[in-house]
């Protein structure tokens, strides 16, 4: 295998193997050179002279690293030299080359093919500096003819190739022909065909044509890489669904075919996987779907095949459907609110096309579905008109009304009762009823609830057996809303209320229009007996991928009769055809005729399959490979120098490379030792000030001086003592020695980690006070609807704190304890004045209405730094502001010493009194 | 500036050309700034010795004025002390004290090798060896002694002046490894202090000590040494050159001959020691690492004993 890749590599630039030559020359120099020892001047050097050293360090390079550089150089050459493994062979000619290429419909199905050979093929016309034309089969969007380019450079060749997709319309040999003839290259051009197996037409004349221009050679796929073809089913369909796939008579059996069923919004109904038998084609395919289903299908594909040729829009799901609703007489609209006809005729205008009047007229006119908005009683000759057709296919939809609150029977799905249950009456205690998710078993499956519907009144069915599978829809309280049965081939579908705003609001929602849009497309439909006339405009077109996408400029009408063996065409591809109310489909597979192999060539084509022999070009790996060594050979070369003088180096500089190597972030902050058990006790046995450190040194300075000004503060003014000012990672200390702690919030704060979140969470739960300071008073927006400050930092904060639960913060009362806790104080500046505090709604926790959060954005800990002069920022307010922070700082820490105790000794003159009395 | 680079005609001996680090390291700025330095290492040196004169308390060639005598036959009329002489009738000629004034030669070893220092925080060689010599120069003065250079064309003299130029000519003058002996200018009696690091190979040290000692009889040897010259306290693979005839010495492991250096290093010292003794001069080993004004005081005391 080796051997035989290694005979097959050739080189672009063979003279460049010459430098070869030049490695003894290489090895010498490498070899003298060892590596290179400490320069030194020194005096008495001469006295040194024949002194022999007992140990010798090897003074030349060693033989292996001789070796990998030879190596590393050998490559390089070798790599500049333009290795090519499996080259093919000189192309033919001495001319430009042209590129023929199939890109009509079935092209997509081996357009990797090609276009790996194509560009193959311009790489070799690169080699040899040769021209390259490009041709196309299938005349170009909008355009009656191929595209030809050329000559091009190879760079402007692989440009074009890129560009190039298949189309989903046959090729035109005849414009093919046409258009080589008109631009006859000057010189002799060598041409490849790089078709896709199939001929579209009459070849022989294109083939000539080329060869007689300087050459054929015909590239096709392997016969299990043929294309299929999906072709509607041959007659109307029954109860499945049918397609039949259709391929040339060349394949060999056992090419597996996936045909899978999509809806419109891109789901997968089903899906059938079937091995293509090519004695039996085209071969039938049915799939079989509830009818539910099967009437959401929008097309029918073959997986894994993409191509406008595998793609089968269904009739079915953009049948032209027409659509009565019976109106009590044949007198136009008078009151179009409170007519119901109104309602639907709005809702399914855009989707069907809609009629009004009578029952007997309406048959006539041949309508797939019927719909009686609030009528009860009807005539027997009509209702059996009715019945018989709804059994030929009809499908019957009823609306309740007042009008039917006899307890109908014929033409119902269920038995309704009589009378109307009323659940918003004068006299009802009942409220309206919402609508309940649709059951899966409803086809209305899946469509969006509004909040909004409610159900006032409607008409109950009698509760009989197996009522359940017959329901489509159902109030919450469980009882049915819409109903349906077949009947004979058709059916009937009753909505137990109003198609008015009358009885419940769903007919001013948007899911009546969507309920009713599906509930008609269910019509398995009877053929509509009026052709339209005129033209159909494009709505969705294939493209060679068989992706649907909005039709180009370049797109033409299509007759509203589509003639059967019309063939998409550059001005036609297929796609879903229409006007209001009237949709068609035109498919590539119905009008196509069967495809054929390409035949044989005439002698002096020569005819290739894809795949055999694709070059590789080998440069990039062979200089891959040198990196490599070199990277090696570096980490050697580090190791050794500075391994040999210091032997005791040599760990260090190797772990040194390895972690240059993989560039290891270190995170310091997160390898912190656990404390020691000692420091713990210092921590529970005195009064330590706490500060959550934010990660930033600035802020963190900030703080530890901030917090030692305010514990000196505490200390001068007020029996609390604190021990000192401690910095915590929530990630690993614990924080439940401290009563106190601070918090300042820095940018670009990373989230804490969840078990982070649940000490904090702990600490909080059990009496701990945290005063977050989101230092951005400047940046805030006062009056942020989130309820939180909207400052810079505020994203940040709800990034750190997303995940504790606290009750709701609202803005500080005038009387909060905190201004009366040790100093009064009527505003608490920091380094910033003014702006909110919040605290936690006292009536929301369970901690005698002590907060434990108080967030602000004062930066109080830069305006306590400043009052020891340890180095805080200049305040606005000057010393009366820093003493106004201060004092805050103390009221806060009383606080969270001492809770609700002052708020309580407001009152104590007040309780004295009246014990007094 | 460009002129204080020229070379002056005494400096051209046995050197080659110098290479473009030597006029960096000897630079302007440095001289600048480096030679006042010097100068107050050499005074701080100076002064911790105290001298006492030289006078021979009787009447001589000397400078100063020692006794009147009565004009005599033979005595030089310009001689005569025309103001003590109208005093009286008889002629008084001036007589001045006879002083023995000692002329001491310097040579200061200015080339590469000198500015060898093995560790940034130790001084170079030359510049200990410029401070001894200057700092002794200094104390000559002091002693009402004459001092010169043995190379080059400054007059003995015992002038500050004559410290001065003295000093700019050691800094900037370019030497040998060891004070030429060709053409030698060695009043009688004079002192030599030669200074250097004296690392030739010990013939070529004796050959000149042999041809100075033919033209003076007293002389002292500073021999100025890096204590890594004596250790060798280095390791691994280390490529050693000197001027030395351009000699590039590779050696692989520096630790293993560690001990076979230092033997030879201190028979070389030896050698120069003994070089010394046979002329009967002072030999004194001062190390870079030690202060100046030890070795000095040692110098001074050992002279003045040997006065």
């Amino acid at each position: 295998m080796i051997g035989t890749m290694l005979g097959a590599l050739t080189f672009v630039n063979p003279w460049i193997l010459a430098g070869l030559m030049f490695l003894p020359a290489l090895w010498f120099l490498l070899r003298v050179t060892p590596p290179a020892p400490q320069h030194m001047y020194f005096p008495p050097a001469h006295i040194l002279a024949g002194l022999t050293p007992q140990e010798r360090t090897p003074s030349r390079t060693p033989w292996w690293i001789l070796l990998l550089r030879l190596l590393m150089a050998a490559l390089v050459i070798m790599a500049l030299a333009g290795p090519v493994l499996n080259p093919g062979t000189n192309l033919p000619g001495s001319g430009p080359i042209r590129i023929v290429m199939d890109n009509g419909w079935a092209a997509a199905q081996t357009w990797p093919l090609q276009n790996a050979e194509a560009a193959t093929l311009i790489k070799r016309a690169t080699r040899e500096n040769r021209a390259v034309y490009i041709l196309t089969t299938a005349p170009e969007p909008g355009k009656a003819t191929p595209m030809a380019t050329g000559p091009m450079t190879a760079a402007q060749a692989e440009n074009t190739l890129r560009g190039m997709a298949p189309l989903p319309w046959p090729a035109d040999y005849k414009s093919l022909v046409e258009t080589i003839r008109a631009t006859p290259p000057t010189d002799s051009v060598h041409s490849f065909w790089l078709g896709h197996g199939l001929a579209e037409g009459d070849s022989g004349d294109i083939v000539r044509t080329l060869q007689n221009q300087g050459g054929l050679n015909y590239s096709r796929p392997a016969a299990t890489q043929l294309p299929l073809l999906l072709r509607p089913p041959k007659g109307a369909g029954g109860t499945t669904l049918d397609v039949r796939i259709d391929a040339p008579r060349a394949l060999p059996g056992g090419v597996p075919a996936t045909v899978q069923a999509v809806g419109a919004d891109g789901r997968l109904l089903d899906s059938v996987t079937v091995t293509v038998d090519p004695g039996r084609l085209p071969m039938d395919v049915s799939i079989d779907l509830p009818d539910t289903l099967r009437a959401q299908v929008a097309l029918v594909r073959v997986g894994g095949r993409e191509s406008a040729g595998t793609v089968l829009l269904t009739e079915d799901r953009f049948r032209n459907r027409n659509v009565g609703i019976v109106t009590a007489d044949n007198m136009q609209e008078t009151a179009p609110l409170i007519e119901a006809s109104y309602y639907i005729r709005r809702a399914l205008e855009s989707a069907a096309q809609v009629h009004t009047g009578d029952v007997d007229k309406l048959l006539k006119h041949g309508v797939a579905v019927m719909i009686l908005p609030d009528v009860g009683a009807l005539p027997s000759g009509t209702l059996d008109a009715l019945d018989k057709w709804v059994q030929k296919g009809g499908l019957l939809l009823r609306f309740a009304g007042p009008n039917m609150t006899q307890g109908e029977q014929f033409l119902t799905p269920v038995p309704l009762r009589m009378g109307n249950r009323a659940l918003d009456g004068a006299l009802t205690w009942e409220k309206p009823v919402k609508l309940a998710p649709f059951p899966e078993s409803s086809p209305l499956y899946g469509l969006p609830l509004n909040d909004d519907i409610t159900v006032q009144r409607q008409i109950l069915a009698q509760p009989v057996a197996g009522i359940e599978q017959m329901t489509w829809a159902v109030l919450e309280d469980g009882t049915p809303l819409i109903t349906a049965a077949p009947k004979g081939k058709g059916m009937l579908v009753m909505v137990h209320t109003t198609a008015t705003p009358e009885w419940s609001d769903m007919a001013v929602s948007g899911l009546f229009v969507r309920m009713l849009q599906r509930m008609v497309s269910l019509s398995p439909g009877t053929a509509a007996q009026a052709r339209a006339t005129g033209t159909l405009q494009p709505i969705l077109t294939l493209d060679g991928r068989g992706t649907l996408e909005q039709p180009g400029a370049h797109v033409k009408p299509l007759p509203a009769e589509i003639p059967e063996a019309m063939v998409p065409d550059s001005s036609h591809p297929p796609g879903l055809y229409g006007r209001a109310g009237m949709q068609a489909v035109f498919n590539l597979g119905s009008g196509i005729t069967t495809p054929v192999v390409m035949p044989a060539m005439p002698v002096g084509v020569a005819v290739s399959e894809y795949g055999h022999g694709t070059e590789t070009d080998m440069t990039p790996w062979l200089l891959l490979a040198a990196l490599a060594l070199f990277a090696l050979d570096w980490a050697l070369m580090m190791v050794m120098q500075v391994g040999w003088p210091r032997p005791a180096l040599r760990p260090a500089a190797l772990s040194m490379a390895l972690g240059l190597a993989l560039l290891v972030p270190a995170d310091a902050r997160a390898q912190e030792p656990a404390q020691p058990t000692a420091q713990m006790i210092t921590y529970a046995s005195q009064l330590h000030l706490a500060y959550i450190r934010s990660g930033n040194a600035e802020v963190d300075g900030m703080t530890q001086r901030g917090l030692q000004s305010l514990a000196d503060t505490l200390t001068q003014r007020t029996s609390v003592e604190p021990a000192g000012v401690v910095a915590l990672n929530p990630e690993t200390d614990e924080l439940s020695f401290f009563p106190f702690i601070y918090w300042p919030i820095a940018p670009g704060a990373q989230p804490l980690s969840d078990a982070a979140l649940s000490r904090v969470q702990y600490y909080l739960d059990h009496g701990g006070s945290i005063l977050i300071d989101t230092r951005d008073r400047l940046s805030s927006v006062e009056g942020s609807a989130m309820g939180l400050p909207g400052g810079r930092n505020a994203e940040t904060l709800r990034g750190l704190v997303a995940g504790l639960n606290v009750p709701p913060l609202i803005p500080m009362a005038k009387d909060h304890v905190l201004t009366k806790s040790f100093y009064l104080l009527p505003s608490f500046p920091g380094r910033y004045d003014g702006g909110t505090i919040w605290v936690e709604e006292q009536s929301a926790n369970g901690r005698d209405s002590v907060s434990s959060l108080v967030i602000g954005s004062h930066d109080w800990s830069a305006a306590w730094a400043g009052y020891s002069g340890t180095g805080g920022p200049r305040l606005s307010g000057g010393a009366q502001q820093q003493e106004m922070a201060m004092r805050f700082g103390i009221n806060m820490v009383m606080y969270a010493l001492t809770g609700n105790y002052k708020a309580d000794q407001v009152h104590l003159p007040h309780i004295l009194e009246r014990l007094g009395q | 500036m460009a002129g204080k680079h020229e070379h002056k005609p005494h400096d051209h001996h046995k050197e080659k050309k110098k290479p473009i680090w030597f006029s960096w390291l000897h630079g302007a700025d440095e001289a600048a700034a480096g030679l006042p330095a010097l100068l107050s290492d050499v005074d701080k040196a100076a002064t911790s010795i105290l001298t006492g004169d030289h006078a021979q308390r009787k009447s001589g060639t000397g400078e100063k004025f020692w006794q009147f005598r009565e004009y005599s036959e033979g005595d030089r009329p310009q001689d005569v002390d025309w103001r003590r002489s109208a005093r009286g009738d008889r002629l008084f000629v001036r007589q001045k004290e006879w002083q023995t004034t000692q002329t001491a030669l310097f040579w200061c070893q200015r080339n590469r090798a000198m500015t060898y220092h093995s560790r940034p925080s130790l001084p170079r060689k030359g510049d200990h060896a410029m401070i001894l010599s200057l700092a002794l120069a200094t104390l000559f003065h002091n002693a009402g002694e004459l001092t010169g250079l043995l190379a080059g064309d400054l007059r003995p003299g015992r002038t500050e002046n004559t410290r001065l130029r003295m000093a700019n000519q050691i800094y900037e003058g370019r030497t040998g490894d060891l004070p030429r002996t060709d053409a030698l200018q060695i009043p009688m009696n004079g002192q030599l202090v030669l200074a250097g690091d004296f690392l030739t190979p010990p013939e070529l040290i004796g050959d000149c000590f042999d041809r100075l000692a033919s033209r003076a009889a007293n002389a002292v040897v500073i021999q100025v040494l890096d204590p890594a010259e004596l250790d060798l306290p280095f390791a691994g693979r280390v490529i050693f050159e000197n001027d030395f005839s351009g000699l590039k010495q590779q050696v692989e492991n520096v630790e293993s001959i560690r001990e076979e250096y230092q033997k030879r290093m201190k028979a070389q010292i030896e050698s120069v020691s003994a070089l010394c003794r046979r002329h009967g001069w002072g030999w004194y080993l001062h190390t870079t690492d030690k202060a100046p004004k030890d070795t000095l005081h040692d110098i001074w005391v050992h002279m003045g004993a040997a006065r």
